[in-house]
């Protein structure tokens, strides 16, 4: 299967960490837009590289 | 961040609104508060706790009674703190409002403004704007009750300290990052198993939901089950040391009841000599005294032996025998009744027998044993006095000995040693069981681990025929990959920020303390307090408090010294006023002292709560050059004073009454000193 490459993955990993930066102040159990923006964000990534 | 005042409405016991102005003076960075028990210390903590981020400490007694009790009785609903801060060179002010008549999250408020030449510009979203100046995670380290301090040191918390250090360190949103990736792979496993008309790859799916699951499972087990063995593990070092404590007690208590035994025995020794005295009286005494009679009597027998006195000359049974035959040893007749017969008779009257002979026999004899025991005598008594006062020496050594080991043996009870020991011997058997359940544990965990991985080859090697379950999969490998390297970069980011704090900690024990005693942090993140061999030695309860201030302290500067952190992974640190409610409360005077020196250089503002017990002469005198702003708390009451005591603080030469009586309302006032 092909391999996921690390840029790819560093990438996504910078923007996971953009958006809990954006969502400082929520709590840490909280459903928000938070979990699907990552979900986004992953999809872009992955369609990006090798998907 | 510098507070320059906060304003308390009906805030708990503070009725209508009471003002408190901090010094932000660099070289008078301390504003003291002096107040005793009850009257408010904590409440002002928690009033800028709680405008800040709704918080209070576990200390705050019904923290859902805001509103002042007096206030509410003349109709006030509402209650709030302002504080107004500098931050970043600008000064802002945040209001939080506490309002009975509203439902739910309604009943509080936040508001936000920065303040530009006097005039009050809102700010949107206070809550985020409140966590960009100081976290919330953060900030309880900053506002601090210090009479809880010790717990952060004490071996059952070391769970705290480090969420603390992880807190400080500002790594919770990497954490939420990890949980909401980990989130994310069961979502994109769920997809996976629904993503194909392969009955098997849906089974298979669900087979490594439930391997996923087991695992969860089986790490949170081996969590508890190692910290299980981490609190086990404590009580047994402090059983340890107790016991060692008392190492060699069963010794001496063995001992000492040999003394006793040997106590006894010389104490018989002393009876019977004591006796032996008392048969010497009887005996050899008596041959001192009666020499002189004894010497006499046997002159006396001897010269009336020689005279043939005594014995008599006449045998009694030689003469009965002449009065029964009636005849005269002279062949004349005797007749009874004639004169001749009479004459013979009469010698009965002196006549000898066997018995009379006996007897002069024995008195010659119990006279020479006098005069014979009379040569011993003196020497006799001599050896038993000797005796006696040699057996006196050792009973009163003895004494000496069995007082000198009850001393030592004071406040150690025996049969608590047994009970310890049994303890000792019950937990030791409780961790190795424990290590036997955690190795069995971690093999299930590697088997499970095993069981998924092979899963997860299936599933991909199905997947791949399917081209959506191929993206999904590379989904899933993106967001694995992802959460590892946090983990990794977390972990490292940890690891040092232990070691630097570690380093801190040490750094400032070396100033505030005078023993060599270092502190180091266990596996588990654990304080300990080393010894200079390298030893972990059992904390007491005010070192337990010293370790936590100095902890805290650590945290404090750590945080400020990465107020410019750049990283993505990490929140940056703050710079906040340090405000600590009762910080000297089990710590040794000198300590106390070293403390109340060292605790002004850590940050900018420091707030000191203190009661007269902790501010005591000494501490207020570390202090003082450093104090820019000095309160008092005031308590008034309805109530008359009654027997109660007048409470006073003494201060500049002058006399703060802090309770007083007879008042129209019950509240306590901020007067400044």
């Amino acid at each position: 299967m092909p391999e996921v490459t690390q840029q790819q993955v560093e990438a996504f990993l910078m923007q996971v960490m953009e958006i809990q930066h954006e969502h400082a102040h929520e709590q840490k159990n909280a459903k928000s837009k938070r979990q699907s923006k990552i979900r986004e964000c992953l999809d872009k990534h992955a369609s990006g590289g090798a998907g | 961040m510098l507070i320059k005042n906060i304003e308390l409405n009906n805030f708990r016991q503070f009725y209508g609104t009471e003002k408190l102005e901090f010094s932000t003076d660099p070289k008078k960075n301390v504003t003291l508060i002096h107040a005793e028990n009850t009257f408010g210390k904590t409440t002002i903590l928690n009033a800028i706790l709680w405008a800040f981020f709704e918080q209070v400490t576990s200390k705050f007694e019904q923290p859902k009674k805001i509103v002042n009790f007096d206030a509410q009785e003349e109709g006030v609903h509402s209650a709030s703190v302002s504080v107004i801060f500098e931050f970043k060179k600008h000064t802002y002010c945040i209001k939080r409002t506490f309002d009975d008549r509203e439902q739910g999250t309604k009943k509080t408020t936040l508001s936000a403004h920065k303040i530009v030449k006097g005039n009050y510009e809102a700010l949107q979203a206070a809550e985020t704007f409140v966590g960009s100046v100081i976290p919330k995670e953060m900030a309880k380290y900053f506002f601090f009750d210090g009479e809880a301090a010790e717990a952060y040191s004490s071996a059952k918390n070391y769970k705290d300290v480090a969420v603390a250090i992880r807190n400080m360190l500002g790594c919770f949103l990497a954490e939420r990052a990890i949980d909401d990736l980990k989130g994310l792979t069961k979502e994109i496993n769920s997809e996976l198993g629904k993503s194909s008309t392969d009955d098997e790859l849906a089974k298979l799916e669900l087979e490594l939901q439930k391997t996923n699951e087991s695992i969860e499972e089986y790490e949170t087990l081996k969590d508890s089950t190692k910290d299980e063995i981490a609190t086990y593990r404590d009580q047994l070092k402090g059983l340890q040391e107790e016991l060692r404590q008392t190492e060699g007690s069963k010794d001496l208590q063995r001992l000492r009841e040999a003394k006793k035994q040997q106590h006894v025995s010389v104490s018989n020794d002393i009876v019977a000599g004591n006796k032996e005295i008392l048969h010497w009286i009887g005996n050899d005494a008596v041959a001192l005294i009666s020499e002189k009679l004894a010497t006499q009597s046997l002159d006396f027998i001897d010269d009336a032996s020689l005279k043939g006195r005594i014995p008599s000359p006449y045998d009694e049974d030689f003469v009965s025998k002449l009065l029964s035959e009636q005849k005269c040893v002279c062949a004349r007749e005797l007749k009874p009744g004639s004169p001749e017969w009479e004459s013979v008779a009469s010698l009965l009257k002196t006549a000898t027998n066997k018995e009379i002979l006996d007897r002069v026999v024995r008195a010659r004899a119990h006279i020479k044993m006098l005069q014979d025991n009379r040569k011993t005598a003196p020497d006799k008594l001599l050896e038993a006095q000797r005796r006696i006062a040699e057996k006196h020496g050792v009973r009163d050594k003895l004494e000496q000995e069995i007082k000198e080991i009850g001393d030592t043996l004071q406040g150690i009870s025996l049969d608590e040693v047994d009970a310890k020991e049994r303890s000792r011997d019950k937990l030791e058997k409780i961790i190795n069981q424990k290590h036997v359940e955690l190795g069995a544990i971690r093999n299930k965990i590697t088997g499970l681990k095993a069981e998924r991985d092979s899963t997860d080859k299936m599933i991909e090697k199905k997947a791949l025929k399917n081209e959506g379950s191929k993206k999904l999969l590379i989904r899933k490998q993106m967001v694995e990959q992802s959460a590892a390297m946090l983990k990794l970069a977390l972990s490292d980011y940890e690891q040092n920020a232990r070691r630097d704090i570690e380093k801190k900690t040490n750094s400032i024990l070396t100033t505030v303390t005078h023993n060599h005693r270092t502190c180091r942090f266990g596996e588990n993140f654990s304080i300990e307090l080393v010894k200079e061999n390298g030893v972990s030695c059992p904390k007491s309860s005010g070192e337990n408090q010293l370790l936590s201030l100095m902890f805290i302290s650590s945290l404090i500067q750590f945080a400020s010294s990465r107020m410019n952190e750049e990283s993505i992974l990490l929140r940056p640190g703050t710079v906040a006023p340090l405000i600590l409610d009762s910080p000297f409360g089990k710590l040794d005077t000198e300590y106390q002292v070293d403390a109340a020196k060292y605790i002004p250089t850590l940050t900018p503002q420091v707030v000191l709560l203190v009661s007269s017990s902790q501010g005591n002469e000494k501490v207020l005198d570390a202090v003082g050059s450093r104090v820019g702003m000095e309160y008092v708390l005031v308590a008034e009451y309805k109530a008359p004073a009654g027997r109660k005591k007048e409470t006073r603080l003494v201060r500049h030469g002058k006399e703060i009454p802090t309770a007083i009586y007879s008042q129209k309302n019950d509240r306590t006032r901020i007067e400044r000193i």
